[in-house]
């Protein structure tokens, strides 16, 4: 499961860059914003027929998927406008396709560390030889949620997404 | 005829970036927190985080066993300390140790092979050197390997007298996580590297590989070995050092093998030494005349023509390092 593409913008980088960018607030956390982590795990219903759990995560093996849930709260007295949610994914993470939810929301995927963003189908990857190809689910390094209208004070909404661990 | 000619084994690890074929190594901790970006009612940009969540990646037990001898192994009738060779490879992302059972009597052969011992190349040579190579002790020194890292195993066995030419022996050699192995997705809570839970993978963290003898009424051996000699006294391999090549050919069982060719060539790197080309301590010519060798130009030839067993020759030749 090796990638061969050029290294991506850090985490650490990226957030840094968007706290650089920010004059001091005046409404400071009005939004707030809580990141939960969870998995599937098979047990038994009531009648001991066999269903899927979903239970919080701490430890995963390579190979399994989990599950991101993304909740965020107006806790201030005015609406937030131009809400928008991003999740740099770590690189033991594997995006799965088309897994990325949030209602009223606008998705889109980077793969460059979140310099330029769409649909997964719009994006192109170099490889190790500076070639380009299509990207894939796989070589996503960001998660973007653009909300369609305003959040109200006392509003709140949940995105998510699921990945595979490498 | 088949030859024992001891062979090295070149073992790649593919491994580029953090994350090698059995997935994200043990003990890792992914972090993830998410960004919001929004405008107050001044239109003034605001930024809040999120929490760190945390996942700790847990081990996960896998082997795979194969047996490297691509036919039977010959023998003959009795034979002693001939190995088997078997490859096992740690394909879970995590250190694990592996216990090795040999049995020797798997059925659905002739004879069962006897005295079985197993050895671990531990030098990584793929050269089975009994004593050198420890003898594995159950429990004291089942072979430790990281992910991914593979091991070579020698399964010795005698072959016992009085058996028919074509009888075949097979062993059986059983492999297994020491720290647990069964159904994929047992878990063994904490048991894993930094106190991460293990849990079985896919290969049931255990397997098992056969290989086998067949009794030959001839079998034969090639052996080379090699001395560097400098122009100082020591053994340094300096430009102008000399290296001696032996080469020994060993027949064993009963019968002939007729048309016996030994070639060798002269390394990359190094120049033959005119006239030191020797067969059982005496000198061959260069040229090729009625003696049984020649330097070909690109190494040395030695014509045995039929080899009877019992026997044993002896090929030494010299070259200089460039």
């Amino acid at each position: 499961m090796t990638q061969g593409k050029t290294v991506l913008v850090t985490c650490a980088v990226l957030v840094a860059a968007i706290l650089a960018a920010a004059p001091p607030a005046l409404a400071a956390d009005t939004m707030k914003l809580t990141n939960e982590v969870f998995q599937e795990i098979d047990a038994e219903g009531p009648r001991g027929e066999p269903i899927r759990k979903i239970v919080p995560a701490t430890k995963v093996v390579p190979g399994s998927e989990v599950i991101y849930v993304i909740t965020y709260r107006n806790a201030g007295t005015d609406p937030a406008e131009s809400v928008v949610i991003t999740n740099p994914l770590a690189a033991e993470l594997s995006y799965r396709n088309e897994s990325a939810n949030g209602e009223g929301a606008v998705i889109d995927l980077s793969v460059d560390g979140g310099r330029t963003w769409g649909p997964l189908g719009s994006l192109t990857v170099k490889d190790t030889e500076g070639r380009t190809r299509p990207a894939q689910a796989s070589d996503i390094t960001n998660i973007r949620w653009t909300l369609e209208g305003a959040v109200p004070p006392g509003g709140e909404g949940q995105v998510s997404f699921r990945a595979v661990l490498r | 005829m088949q030859f024992r000619i001891p062979t090295v084994l070149l073992v790649c690890l593919c491994a580029t970036g953090a994350v090698r074929a059995a997935g994200t190594p043990a003990t890792t901790e992914i972090r993830n927190s998410a960004v919001v970006t929004y405008l107050d009612p001044g239109g003034t940009p605001q930024t809040a985080l999120s929490n760190e969540t945390s996942l700790l990646v847990d081990e996960i037990l896998g082997v795979t066993i194969v047996s490297n001898d691509a036919a039977y192994v010959a023998v003959t009738s009795p034979d002693d300390d001939v190995p088997l060779r078997f490859t096992i490879t740690n394909v879970g992302n995590g250190t694990e140790s592996f216990a090795l059972t040999a049995d020797p009597a798997p059925g659905g052969d002739d004879y069962d092979p006897t005295d079985t011992r197993i050895y671990l190349d531990l030098n990584g040579n793929g050269v089975f050197e009994p004593g050198t190579d420890p003898l594995h002790v159950a429990g004291v020194n089942d072979p430790t390997l990281a992910a991914d890292a593979s091991r070579v195993i020698f399964l010795s066995n005698d072959t016992p007298a009085a058996l028919a030419a074509g009888n075949v022996g097979l062993v059986r050699l059983d492999v297994a996580a020491v720290t647990g192995s069964g159904a994929p997705g047992t878990s063994f809570a904490l048991q894993g590297d930094g106190g991460t839970d293990a849990v079985v993978g896919a290969t049931t963290a255990s397997g098992a590989a056969q290989g086998g003898y067949v009794v030959s009424d001839i079998v034969t051996g090639l052996i080379k070995s090699q001395v560097v000699a400098d122009q100082y006294g020591g053994s340094n391999p300096l430009p102008g050092a000399t290296i001696t090549y032996t080469l020994t050919l060993s027949v064993t069982g009963t019968g002939s093998i007729d048309n016996t060719l030994i070639a060798d060539a002269v390394p990359a790197g190094t120049t033959y030494a005119a006239g030191s080309l020797r067969l059982d301590g005496s000198p061959l010519t260069d040229i090729a005349d009625l003696d049984a060798g020649r330097f070909t130009g690109a190494g040395i030839e030695v014509d045995l023509g039929t080899v009877s067993a019992p026997a044993s020759r002896t090929i030494v030749f010299q070259v200089f390092i460039n």
